[in-house]
């Protein structure tokens, strides 16, 4: 005992002898060294843990395929007959009482969901409602863990669990985007009839994968039921408007041209821009006055989409102020103007080609690009 | 003689002490930032649904720019695996920049193209454009094929972007394996981020002995090369740790020359990529930066861990040596370049940590790591060394890196796992202990002949013949 005291004791007065450097080294050195260990030990464990699960999955998750195959084909052969009642008994002997099972088959049943359709579709919400695998989503909605709970709306949207839809009114404004955007997107599938309800509460801004995330949803749903997306063109919230503007566009809503027309006076950039390319896309001719009004006031960025809605428009009244447009040094004006005259026609060609031997270089080059392609085309087409 | 010696070896024991200390705790925050990175990362795009993004009409349009220099053996391939993207809007522009073999030809051959007339917006200056192509099939509309004088990889790409037709400028290098849903992940931070983001980079991985079919990656190996193993762990390490962790930050100084997503009207206010350094692709990030901060718009350069490039490693000594010539000039050019980035608190971030840490870690770490193993070799020549204590001090070093870099397999294992063979593991596993020894010398040899390269102002690329995926 006394030559391990004597060992530690002249270790230690070793140690503490030694300069400050040495001794932050060896510190850094054993803390580094643990670690090291450590980080062994742990990627071992993750990757025997890893084929441990893999392993037994596999074999659950064939008993649970082959049965949700035997199913599905039971569904296609009587669609009269209930074919969840004849394999519940089967489904019910598996040891659902283990919690990983349970989980696979949850899981199991959300991924055949999402490949099958109709008939096939319903029978598999019936069998997941059946088996009370909704107990789970409800859990997870509840859950205080963001992405448990973003797995839990994603999963009620999927399979439209519409009991579920007051848990997820609930987190419609919730202070994180992320499940804000889940929970807005599920809300309009649940509630077909008053899907956009929330576009008037909304507070936060919608930023522009959300809007792309709504706007995949909402094309599926049925047009007849949708509002007049004008209402809410004068939000305060730009995204809303935004976000309107791209439902507007999509769904050809004609009788919005007004409001349209209105909003080019707004002061957000990104707005005016999809005002104009929206009135050029529904050659709208009475907003021709007011987009040439605004037109000096614009910077470039909006100059040309402006000249491009023109060229849609295809009015013929406006030949004399593209050709000058087309004729400035500035080359997104320059192409954009020779492009409306084009899409003007013979018109326009005239003009063009008239103007082709006064031509600048590089207005030259824009209008031999474009006359060229509409050769192409031409051909294209004679061919 | 030896009092001077023995100030040098007091003035190591402390000062380059205190140095390497500040080292490894910056070292402990990039590791602690990009966990949190990570997990941030993981946690928001589990459930992300891409095809939202690829079926949509509002997705964003993208121009992908491809230089391409004497690349004939593998352009058809890989301007077909290009044209095969999950992505709606795009349009590929692959740029010939004078190729002196039959690039152009095996183009014009394969795509059925023809010269057109085309109007350029000059908006940056570049070498003279020799013709544009596009194809008369239909069905390779998105194809355009530029062809110019030799101007280097930086003109190619302003030529590029000077007839990009769309919002987001898809850089890419020609000779890399690009992952078809690349664009899908680069182009999401680009819209779910609530200020605008003027870049994004993913990680760029080792491609050397994995399957490649038709431009496609198959299947993930470890190479077969001691030196491309090397490569793949510090690939790993300088893409999963650090990236990730100055993403955090929104300190990102680099988005890598191999595959970045840009802000195109950022870009071309910026002049585009600079033709005075072999390192453009650093200098037109710090470039863009300055100009966000200049104008007061608040802005983001971000980061995406999915391995999205695939890139074939140099397996040859002397063109890694160019390679990393090139990038230590590259390095230190653009740090020139933008001095006045130096703690200056106008920059935020870039400023006061960024730009700092490169100048003072990046680049000046293996200047004082050389100087030290000189001054070591002297003191060791005059018998002034205590040996106890250097074997502490390069027990603490060496402890310290293997740690970093198990961690960094770690890493790998919990996020993306491209290596699932165990075997492939234990490789990885024995690289790291075997780095400090053989790769880490190398590459210390080649940092600083690329700065004394700089000295005698060398400007050139370097030669840099591949072998090609097979």
């Amino acid at each position: 005992m006394e030559i391990i005291n004597n060992y530690i004791s002249s270790f230690y007065w070793g140690i503490v002898d030694l300069p400050k450097n040495i001794q932050i080294a060896l510190v850094v050195s054993l803390v580094s060294f643990g670690l090291l260990i450590f980080f062994y030990i742990f990627l071992l464990t993750k990757r025997m843990v890893y084929i441990f699960y893999r392993s037994r999955d596999r074999y659950w998750n064939e008993q649970i395929m082959d049965l949700l195959n035997v199913f599905l084909s039971d569904v296609d052969d009587s669609l009269e007959s209930d074919p969840v009642s004849k394999v519940l008994p089967e489904f019910r002997k598996l040891p659902l009482h283990k919690w990983f099972i349970k989980r696979m088959l949850y899981q199991q049943i959300l991924n055949y969901h999402k490949n099958f359709t109709g008939h096939a579709s319903e029978k598999l919400k019936e069998l997941f409602l059946q088996l009370h695998l909704d107990e789970i989503v409800r859990k997870k909605l509840k859950s205080s863990r963001a992405p448990i709970k973003i797995k839990g709306i994603i999963d009620t949207a999927q399979l439209e669990l519409t009991h579920f839809s007051p848990l997820v009114k609930k987190l419609l404004h919730h202070p994180s985007a992320d499940i804000r955007i889940e929970a807005q997107a599920a809300y309009i599938i649940l509630n077909k009839a008053h899907s956009f309800d929330f576009l008037g509460d909304v507070k936060e801004p919608i930023q522009d994968w959300h809007q792309l995330v709504l706007m995949d949803l909402m094309v599926k749903l049925n047009p007849n039921q949708f509002p007049h997306f004008s209402i809410w063109l004068n939000s305060e919230n730009t995204s809303v408007v935004e976000l309107c503007l791209k439902l507007i566009r999509h769904f050809q809503q004609f009788d919005a041209i007004e409001n349209i027309i209105h909003l080019l006076e707004h002061p957000n950039d990104e707005i005016k821009l999809q005002c104009i390319q929206i009135l050029g896309e529904f050659e709208a001719a009475k907003a021709e006055e007011a987009l040439l009004d605004c037109y000096n006031r614009q910077i470039t960025e909006l100059q040309a989409p402006i000249l491009k809605a023109l060229g849609r428009i295809n009015s013929g009244n406006q030949l004399e102020f593209l050709l000058k447009a087309a004729a400035t040094p500035q080359f997104e004006i320059a192409y954009e103007a020779s492009a409306a005259l084009m899409a003007h026609g013979s018109k326009g060609i005239a003009l063009l080609k008239h103007y082709h031997h006064l031509a600048e270089p590089m207005n030259l080059q824009i209008i031999d690009q474009l006359l060229g392609e509409t050769n192409n085309k031409n051909h294209g087409n004679l061919a | 003689m030896e009092t001077l010696l023995n100030t040098i070896a007091i003035f190591f024991n402390h000062y380059i002490f205190v140095y390497a200390m500040v080292v490894m705790l910056s070292y402990l925050l990039i590791i602690i930032l990009s966990a949190f990175e990570m997990r941030t990362y993981l946690r928001k795009n589990s459930n992300t649904d891409y095809r939202s993004i690829l079926v949509s009409e509002f997705a964003p349009s993208v121009s992908i720019i491809a230089p391409a220099y004497n690349e004939a053996p593998n352009i058809v391939d890989n301007v077909r695996s290009l044209l095969s993207l999950h992505y709606n809007k795009y349009e590929v522009i692959v740029v010939n920049d004078g190729s002196s073999d039959s690039t152009l030809d095996e183009l014009i051959r394969a795509f059925d193209l023809k010269k057109q007339n085309y109007a350029i917006n000059k908006r940056i200056d570049t070498q003279d454009v020799r013709g544009v192509f596009r194809s008369n099939n239909p069905g390779l509309e998105r194809l355009i094929v530029l062809d110019k004088e030799n101007g280097g990889k930086a003109d190619a790409l302003n030529a590029g972007i000077n007839i990009a037709h769309n919002a987001l400028l898809f850089c890419i290098d020609a000779d890399c394996i690009i992952d078809p849903d690349a664009i899908l992940k680069l182009v999401k931070p680009f819209m779910d981020e609530p200020v605008k983001v003027i870049a994004a980079g993913g990680v760029v991985r080792i491609a050397n002995s994995c399957e490649i079919n038709h431009g496609r990656l198959v299947k993930v190996h470890m190479p077969n090369s001691l030196l491309s193993r090397f490569q793949v762990l510090e690939y790993l390490r300088g893409f999963l740790l650090g990236r990730m962790a100055w993403s955090r930050i929104n300190g990102l100084l680099i988005v890598s020359g191999a595959m970045g997503l840009f802000d195109k009207d950022i870009v071309i206010k910026c002049g585009g990529y600079s033709t005075k350094t072999v390192g453009e692709d650093m200098e037109l990030v710090l470039r863009m930066r300055k100009y966000m901060h200049k104008h007061k718009i608040p802005y983001k350069v971000v980061y995406t861990p999915d391995p999205l490039c695939w890139t074939e490693a140099p397996s040859d000594l002397n063109i890694l040596g160019r390679q990393r010539n090139r990038w230590s000039r590259g390095c230190l050019e653009s740090l020139i370049m933008h001095r006045d980035l130096f703690f200056n608190p106008k920059y935020g971030t870039l400023g006061l940590i960024s730009y700092p840490y490169w100048l003072l870690v990046e680049w000046m770490g293996p200047i004082i790591e050389f100087i030290g193993l000189i001054v070591l070799g002297i003191l060791i020549y005059f018998g002034l060394v205590n040996w106890t204590y250097t074997i502490i001090l390069l027990v603490m070093v060496y402890c310290f890196v293997l740690a970093i870099s198990t961690l960094t397999i770690l890493y790998e294992e919990l996020s993306f796992r491209q290596y699932t063979s165990g075997k492939d593991l234990v490789k990885l596993s024995l690289l790291s202990f075997l780095e400090p020894f053989i790769y880490h010398p190398l590459i210390l040899y080649w940092e600083m002949r690329g700065n004394f390269d700089f000295l005698i102002g060398k400007k050139a690329w370097g030669k840099m013949n591949r072998n090609g995926f097979r």
